[in-house]
């Protein structure tokens, strides 16, 4: 189905460029995200992160006022990195552009050579009437790679791009990671940084998250994963082009066989066999699947997430039995829409694919379609409640129910995480019924 | 007290509520930071006065009480109103006010709420060591100034690298503000309220001020707070 075409957004689908790129930048140490626009730039995606990850941010901003939207907001982010610099003592000050800097035209990359300050400055154009969060975040890693990547010489790392994940999904990252002995640079770790642990005294920084030096090392790996190839996948393509590192694009880990080629890649890059613990995960991941199989059964699902999440979790409500009915993002991308046909051939599912839609058009869809399960973040929880059907909580943000950040989807652990969310809503819907 | 409420501006009015607005015999503006405009705006334009107050805590509600019967002629039936509400929370107001004796707080709202509820925690028995405002103008500050007590710190507009200064430094045994200082407050081990959006609200009126009592002592007896390590 051709989405209407509607001169009006009605609930958008996605969130703006500088949303995702501070998500990128909160997951390295000692980093902070001056917002290069107006108040509502910093204070709202603040809000989110801390709705979602239920954790402190820090953002800084500019603070641009009707003074700075005419002449131009140079001094002020002068102002702003020197006031960082002194107060803060960051490592890293990453500057973002907004729809008002970039519709100023405030040359941003040229005013920050200028500064002379002992902290490392990156600029990234942000521009939120481009694209999405995910375009975003896939800027942000990328202006880090193309900033601070430098070769020196080989090493026995892999870089691994996550994409708008969340704590639990790194820790699982993590956990396979060492089960096979691989060492890994992840780009970016927030699993310490926005689940960090209540010790006092509490550090200046919140401790892990991925170091400088890390992201100039990734240009010595053996070779990079990008889990969500729109979010970061332009950084480690650019690794391989600049670098000759060579790179694999998702797809992000999500069910079984999207786990087993991932694992394989990881293999085949590092050179480390697939760890016997990593086979037994897998089994008890299908063990799971077999278990619930006539609970979830040729029940219609609406997915709801951003482009590479919602094509994995296609495939993986597939291998459940289940059948993937609507697949929806916000974030348009014709590279979507090419994976999800490619599933529904392989998997002679017949799918409704929406690109780029808002929350009213996955309504309509779901009229039309008539589907027994939602996946999507908190705003989709009126969809399923109108529709009376279930509903369960994937993407960003989720903040209406507390743990999502907490628990992975990706890897096998990640897929039993998945059978038991979407089973219990099943169920939790039909006892409420 | 038998008044008829045409419109609560802007809380849950419709429209219809909206265009009787200015039929009202009195306008009673309670925040005072974003209201004055169109308050005086409805004066000017349809002969309508307004009359501030605050509804927080027991001696404000019934002064708004008293100052609106004044208004109206309608005394005896304010004091009846005042007696009846205020002998039925305050045995739980006392209980509250000997658990929460001496305790310090800060307090960081949007403007009005920062003084509103210096009073409020005075009747808490408890002391507002700071306040601090995000939109506060320099009205707002001299009524800070005048009700904090001396010594209590006054800053306008604190980002987050002040907050946790403030935090560590006064060590307040109660911050109150919003989401976005929340979690900041509980990663250094000091209990909160948010008085934003309120936790379990709302705190306005008597009945409010029952349950902004409850929160408060929830919040700084929760038994997690003892249990972080390195918490002094």
């Amino acid at each position: 189905m051709n989405q209407t075409k509607r001169s009006v957004t009605i609930n958008p689908g996605m969130l703006c460029q500088p949303i995702g790129a501070m998500q990128a930048v909160l997951g390295i140490h000692g980093a902070i995200s001056l917002v290069h626009g107006s108040q509502g730039c910093a204070a709202y995606p603040m809000r989110m992160f801390n709705r979602h990850f239920q954790e402190p941010v820090e953002i800084a901003l500019s603070s641009l006022g009707e003074d700075a939207a005419v002449f131009g907001g140079a001094d002020n982010l002068v102002k702003g990195v020197h006031t960082l610099a002194a107060r803060r003592h960051p490592e890293m000050i990453v500057v973002l552009t907004t729809c008002l800097s970039e519709t100023i035209g405030d040359d941003i990359d040229g005013i920050l050579k200028k500064i002379e300050v002992p902290v490392t400055l990156i600029p990234v154009h942000t521009p939120s009437y481009v694209g999405s969060h995910v375009t975003g975040y896939d800027n942000a890693i990328k202006a880090l790679v193309v900033h601070l990547a430098e070769q020196t010489g080989p090493t026995n790392k892999i870089n691994i791009a996550i994409g708008l994940l969340n704590p639990g999904d790194i820790r699982e990252l993590r956990s396979m990671l060492d089960k096979m002995r691989v060492k890994a640079i992840l780009l970016t770790d927030l699993s310490e940084t926005l689940d960090a642990p209540l010790i006092l005294p509490r550090p200046t920084f919140p401790n892990g998250g991925t170091t400088l030096n890390e992201i100039t090392d990734t240009a010595n790996s053996l070779g990079s994963i990008a889990m969500c190839k729109h979010a970061g996948g332009s950084a480690m393509q650019y690794l391989a082009n600049k670098h000759k590192v060579p790179v694999i694009l998702g797809a992000t880990p999500i069910g079984v066989a999207n786990t087993d080629v991932f694992l394989e890649n990881v293999s085949n890059l590092s050179g480390r066999p697939v760890a016997d613990e990593l086979r037994r995960d897998r089994g008890r991941l299908i063990d799971a699947m077999i278990d619930v199989h006539f609970k979830v059964a040729q029940k219609k699902v609406a997915i709801f997430a951003d482009p590479d999440i919602a094509s994995g979790m296609a495939r993986f409500v597939h291998e459940l039995g289940m059948e993937p009915s609507i697949i929806a993002t916000g974030t348009e991308s014709k590279e979507f829409v090419k994976d999800v046909q490619a599933i529904a051939s392989q998997t002679g599912h017949e799918m409704e694919i929406l690109s780029g839609c808002d929350l009213y058009g996955l309504h309509e869809a779901v009229k039309e379609v008539g589907v027994d399960l939602v996946m999507g973040n908190s705003h989709c929880k009126y969809i399923a409640d109108d529709e009376k059907i279930a509903f369960a909580r994937i993407g960003f943000p989720v903040f209406d129910r507390v743990g999502y950040q907490r628990r992975s989807i990706i890897g096998y652990e990640g897929g039993i995480n998945l059978v038991d969310m979407i089973t219990n809503s099943i169920l939790d819907h039909a006892d409420a019924a | 007290m038998g008044l008829r409420i045409l419109c609560t501006f802007t809380g849950n009015a419709s429209i219809n509520d909206l265009a009787m607005a200015h039929r009202a015999k009195l306008n009673v503006m309670h925040c005072q930071r974003s209201t004055p405009y169109i308050c005086e705006l409805m004066e000017e334009k349809y002969d309508l006065p307004y009359m501030p107050v605050s509804l927080f805590g027991i001696e404000q509600t019934s002064k708004a009480l008293r100052d609106v019967a004044a208004f109206f002629g309608l005394e005896d039936q304010a004091e009846a109103v005042i007696e009846s509400e205020v002998s039925k929370i305050l045995p739980e107001i006392e209980y509250y006010k000997e658990n929460l004796k001496g305790k310090r707080v800060f307090i960081y709202q949007g403007a009005p709420r920062a003084w509103h509820w210096i009073k409020l925690m005075e009747e808490l028995g408890m002391e507002v060591i700071g306040a601090a405002t995000t939109f506060g103008h320099t009205d707002d500050y001299e009524k800070i100034v005048e009700r904090i007590g001396n010594g209590g710190l006054v800053i306008d507009n604190p980002n987050s690298v002040e907050l946790k200064e403030i935090l560590m430094k006064y060590k307040p045994d109660l911050f109150i503000s919003g989401l976005k200082e929340k979690f900041l407050a509980y990663k250094h081990g000091v209990p909160f309220v948010n008085g934003h959006s309120y936790e379990r609200g709302p705190y306005a009126v008597y009945s409010g001020f029952v349950k902004f009592a409850k929160d408060i002592h929830t919040t700084i007896n929760n038994p997690a707070w003892g249990l972080i390590e390195g918490r002094t």
